[in-house]
């Protein structure tokens, strides 16, 4: 047996023989030892029975019939070797791996520093993806966390022209029940309203929804019961279900709140029981629901309808059904243009622009990661090339290939896993002061944590990346496979596969820095050009408060005239207060109404590309002068007499219908409105005509029409009450005014006028910030890597440095030698990352401001930078390879 | 007197005692087991053989290659010390049932049953 074995094998113990495999297969060799013992047996129990004096046959017929069942026992014997091998070598497995990951403990703890500067760059790539992905599940993948989420759709109207999306009526909601694509439909809307408990009206977030709901949301019901269909009913007592914060805050979680009433909006609601907290349902805040109260028959819905899709159902097949269902019940016949409304359904997720700047995030973050595992992967390599002795050493003590390849993934699994947890610790604390930093557009944030699937896939990519760095490690390189590695003299063998790994890894991720780098910039100059906007008024020191007239008090225009006017004459008295104006909405607020506009004498105001909007507000005349801005033409309106149906129009409308601004006088209308009352009702005189301004957005001066209607003419229940002050702002004193004028309704909340306007770009922001941090992080790391790969290749050429130098060569030339290598290759990487920046920016179209994507400043500004960069991460080997000393550089080894 | 069975059970401690006086190889144990027993023992060569690998794996004996003094190649087992330990024990054992089966048969019986 043992001449089978390689000499070198001979004085190994025969269970490590097998395992390193280079064992002859066990079970054949225990039947043929078996064979050969009994066969000897035999063969002595014959000579036994020769030697007592029997025949040779005889003998032999003996000595079988004395072995007894020998075949049976053979196999026996046979089976349960085969048995003993698989387990031993099961042990020998595992006790092998506790081996390996022993000494990869071992190991990875001697290169302390080394180690720590791995596990940190994966938790750095890691954190930030868990830390991104799980925003982006939250916003995006799944907000609503109801129970078969990713068939959720949201139902709504939209006008073919005007791509506005507005409600389904309660009529097509009922017909769209019977949707066989749909397997549940709820009516879902919100409203802020005043609830009232115990005498102290607050504005609370009110969910209004239909009875099956609680059922289709995956919410629980704690106590009592949820709305019932008999509930919706016109003539049904008004319940109202409690969420559970409100149980306990204002109830104290008592169970006998079931029969308790409660009012809101000075409406008397019976409480019928208690709901779950944490449901959400599609609202423009993401505030928690406070509490519920059912649709009513009548009700139009407040935003779209929310339904699940059948199993197999597309988008596309709901969508013609719906459609269908909504032409039979309206009966009206949509097909004249201007009234075309289409069933919308779409998935449910933050606005377009958001999505979109998100999901750029989310490729920033890969982005990342990927730079993160290339420095790490140039950390194996490194030390790689430095265990090359180690690993030839074992390979000589008989260690097979595999078994190497195992040592080399364990150590990378375990850096992997460790970055992995180390990775999962940062992205929850990364969450945390994302959450607290958020802005105000993004407050769904507010709840995001680490999800489960995110935890899962995070794992899952970590142990796969640690085999897969492993494997590299193991298969670049020779790793023992040669034994030139033993001599002294290992560190001449320049490792050609080696090296070539290294700068194709440097030149990644030196083009991956400069895509985020360019992105970066490119959205740095967005948010600048955004807070550059000249909103077309003055707003500093302007601050706004909207509040909505509760019904049952105030129900006539006489009221709300009413109200408004003492409120703005008691604001005006107010100290601080220099000015003061109510009209229905502060700017960016602003209403919209769609449809085309007619003038006399002039074009039609419409577009085919874009959706004709136009801004709309109701204003008084104060409204201009608080705002600094002057009529070009034409005057104010007068607060006392409600002139006929005069307006003032923005300067772009008037350039667009009549191409001119001295337009007083002249009237227009509304066009398509197919009900037959007579033209002069529907004809509007222009009073005056104001500067563009920022109505709907800060990015949208000029670009909407606007159109100010006189409060006088047509005062609303929805008022802003807008005031200018000097210092600071007397919040006090407002709350007592709102309370004063009225006590049962909750006093609103006060924004500036700036801060409003700069809502939107808060969002955009807040993501610049990230991916400029990303960025840097990126660009960092980067450096890190070109530093290691030039030290590497200075120390490697050390000697040929030192050659050069003792046959003459200037220190310039040292100099010019080595940054030439690291120019080279980022300047390499710097090419493949300003291509790929070009073909990628596409994606950030939807998200940029006053930037094309192809801005030659920002590319330009990106790639120096990465150059600058990689110069300086080539200082330090520079000045070492100056100093070489010739003498000693070839001399050593 | 005829030759007795194996007792189920015995072999195994037959054999590590047969081979507390030295390795051998199994024809060896085979017939030393017979002198000791005065061809009293019965025993078949495939039983002996599964003890021998079952003892091997419990760690018991300790099989090696050798040459008899033919010059032949034979397997050699050899005590080991958890076999001689296993030994100690068992024999302790089977010493006390013997002696207890012993006086329980070998006892008279009282006056007036059995005869």
């Amino acid at each position: 047996m043992t001449e089978k074995q390689p000499p070198i094998a001979k004085g190994i113990r025969p269970g490590i023989r097998r395992l390193l495999g280079l064992d002859v297969a066990y079970k054949d060799r225990i039947a043929a030892e078996l064979e050969d013992e009994l066969q000897m047996h035999l063969e002595l129990r014959a000579e036994q029975m020769r030697n007592m004096g029997m025949s040779e046959e005889r003998a032999m017929q003996q000595a079988r019939a004395r072995y007894g069942p020998i075949d049976q026992a053979t196999m026996e014997i046979r089976q349960h070797a085969a048995r003993t091998e698989q387990i031993t070598r099961r042990r020998l497995t595992v006790d092998s791996l506790i081996q390996d990951t022993r000494f990869a403990f071992r190991t990875l703890a001697r290169s302390k520093s080394w180690t720590i500067i791995a596990v940190l760059t994966l938790a750095l790539g890691i954190g930030a993806n868990t830390a991104v992905f799980s925003i982006v599940n939250d916003l995006l993948l799944d907000p609503f966390k109801y129970p078969n989420s990713n068939r959720l759709v949201l139902i709504s109207r939209s006008n073919e022209r005007s791509h506005l999306q507005t409600a389904p009526t309660m009529d097509q909601v009922r017909a769209f029940r019977t949707a066989r694509s749909l397997e549940g439909l709820e009516g879902v809307g919100s409203r802020k309203l005043t609830l009232d408990t115990n005498g102290d009206p607050v504005p609370a977030h009110v969910g209004i929804v239909s009875a099956t709901f609680a059922r289709f949301s995956g919410a629980r019901v704690l106590l009592g019961r949820f709305v019932l269909p008999t509930d919706e009913r016109a003539d049904a007592t008004p319940v109202v279900i409690l969420s559970n914060h409100i149980w306990q805050a204002r109830f104290g979680g008592a169970r006998d709140v079931i029969g308790k009433t409660l009012k809101i909006e000075g409406k008397q609601f019976t409480v019928a029981g208690v709901l779950n907290d944490g449901v959400r349902i599609p609202s423009y805040n993401h505030d928690p629901v406070d509490v519920w109260i059912p649709i009513s028959a009548n009700d139009q819905l407040g935003g779209p309808a929310i339904a699940r899709l059948t199993k197999g159902a597309t988008l596309d097949a709901a969508r013609a059904e719906l459609n269908a269902l909504a032409r039979n019940a309206e009966g009206v016949d949509i097909t004249a243009k201007d009234l075309a409304f289409d069933i919308v359904v779409i998935e449910p997720g933050s606005q377009q622009q958001t999505r979109t700047s998100i999901f750029m995030i989310a490729g920033a973050v890969c982005l990342l990661l990927l730079i993160a595992c290339a420095n790490v992967a140039h950390l194996l390599l490194a030390r790689g090339a430095a265990r090359e002795r180690e690993l030839s050493i074992r390979a000589a003590l008989g260690a097979g290939r595999g078994r190497i390849v195992r040592q080399l993934v364990t150590e990378s699994l375990i850096l992997s896993l460790a970055g992995c947890a180390a990775g999962i610790v940062m992205g929850q604390l990364s969450l945390r002061a994302i959450v607290v930093l958020r802005p105000e557009n993004l407050s769904e944030l507010a709840n995001v944590q680490i999800d489960a699937r995110v935890l899962t896939a995070t794992v899952a990519l970590s142990v796969m990346s640690g085999i897969a760095f492993g494997l590299v490690a193991a298969f670049s390189g020779k790793n023992g496979r040669s034994f030139e590695a033993l001599r002294a003299s290992a560190g001449t063998t320049v490792d050609r596969s080696r090296n070539r790994l290294r700068s194709m890894l440097v030149i990644t991720e030196n083009a991956l820095s400069v895509v985020l780098l360019i992105g970066a910039v490119l959205w740095i100059r967005t948010v600048t050009n955004l807070y550059q906007i000249e909103p077309g008024f003055d707003a500093t020191n302007v601050y706004a408060m909207s509040y909505d007239l509760p019904t049952g008090r105030y129900d006539s225009k006489e009221s709300w005239q009413s109200y408004a006017d003492r409120l703005v004459t008691e604001a005006r008295r107010i100290r601080g207060v220099d000015e003061a104006t109510i009209a229905a909405n502060a700017p960016s607020r602003t209403g919209i109404m769609i449809g085309n506009w007619v003038g006399e004498g002039g074009k039609i105001l419409k577009s085919d590309a874009a959706p004709t909007l136009t801004a709309t507000n109701v204003v008084s005349s104060d409204y201009f002068k608080i705002l600094r801005m002057r009529l070009i033409s034409g005057h104010v309106f007068d607060d006392n007499i409600a002139k006929n149906r005069e307006v003032i129009v923005s300067r772009s409308m008037a350039r667009q219908i009549w191409s001119d601004t001295n337009v007083v006088g002249r009237r227009l209308r509304m066009a398509g409105q197919t009900n037959a009352h007579a033209d002069s009702i529907l004809w509007n005189v222009v009073a005056g005509v104001a500067p563009d301004a920022a109505l709907l957005s800060l990015t949208d001066k000029g670009a909407t029409p606007g159109i100010y209607y006189p409060m006088s003419n047509s005062p609303d229940r929805h008022q802003t009450l807008m005031v200018r002050v000097r210092g600071t702002v007397p919040t006090a004193a407002f709350r007592r005014l709102f309370l004063s004028i009225d006590p049962s309704m909750s006093p609103p909340e006060i924004s500036s006028v700036t801060d409003l306007l700069l809502r939107s770009v808060t969002t955009q922001r807040f993501l610049m910030a990230l991916l400029t941090i990303f960025a840097t992080l990126a660009v960092a790391l980067s450096a890190i890597g070109l530093y290691g790969v030039i030290t590497y290749m200075v120390s490697q050429s050390s000697r040929e440095i030192g050659v050069r130098v003792a046959l003459g060569a200037e220190r310039l030339d040292v100099i010019r030698l080595v940054l030439q290598k690291g120019v080279v290759l980022s300047a390499i990487g710097l090419a493949i990352g300003l291509i790929a920046s070009l073909w990628g920016a596409r994606l950030l179209d939807h998200t940029l401001y006053g930037v094309s994507r192809t801005d030659p400043l920002s590319y330009l500004i990106g790639a120096s930078l990465l150059l600058l960069i990689a110069i300086a991460a080539c200082v330090a080997p520079t000045v070492r390879a100056v100093r070489i000393d010739p003498m000693l550089a070839m001399r050593s080894e | 007197m005829d030759r007795l069975a194996v007792l189920k059970g015995t072999l195994d401690v037959l054999v590590l005692k047969t081979l507390a006086w030295g390795p051998m190889h199994g024809f060896e144990i085979t017939t030393w087991l017979e002198e000791s027993s005065n061809s009293g023992l019965d025993i078949e060569d495939a039983a002996l053989y599964q003890a021998l690998r079952r003892m091997e794996e419990r760690g018991y004996v300790e099989a090696q290659m050798g040459l008899t003094e033919n010059n032949r190649r034979a397997r050699y087992y050899k005590l080991t010390q958890r076999g001689q330990d296993h030994l100690k024990a068992e024999t302790a054992r089977w010493m006390r049932y013997a002696d207890m089966l012993t006086a329980i048969l070998s006892r008279r019986a009282p006056a007036g049953k059995l005869a």
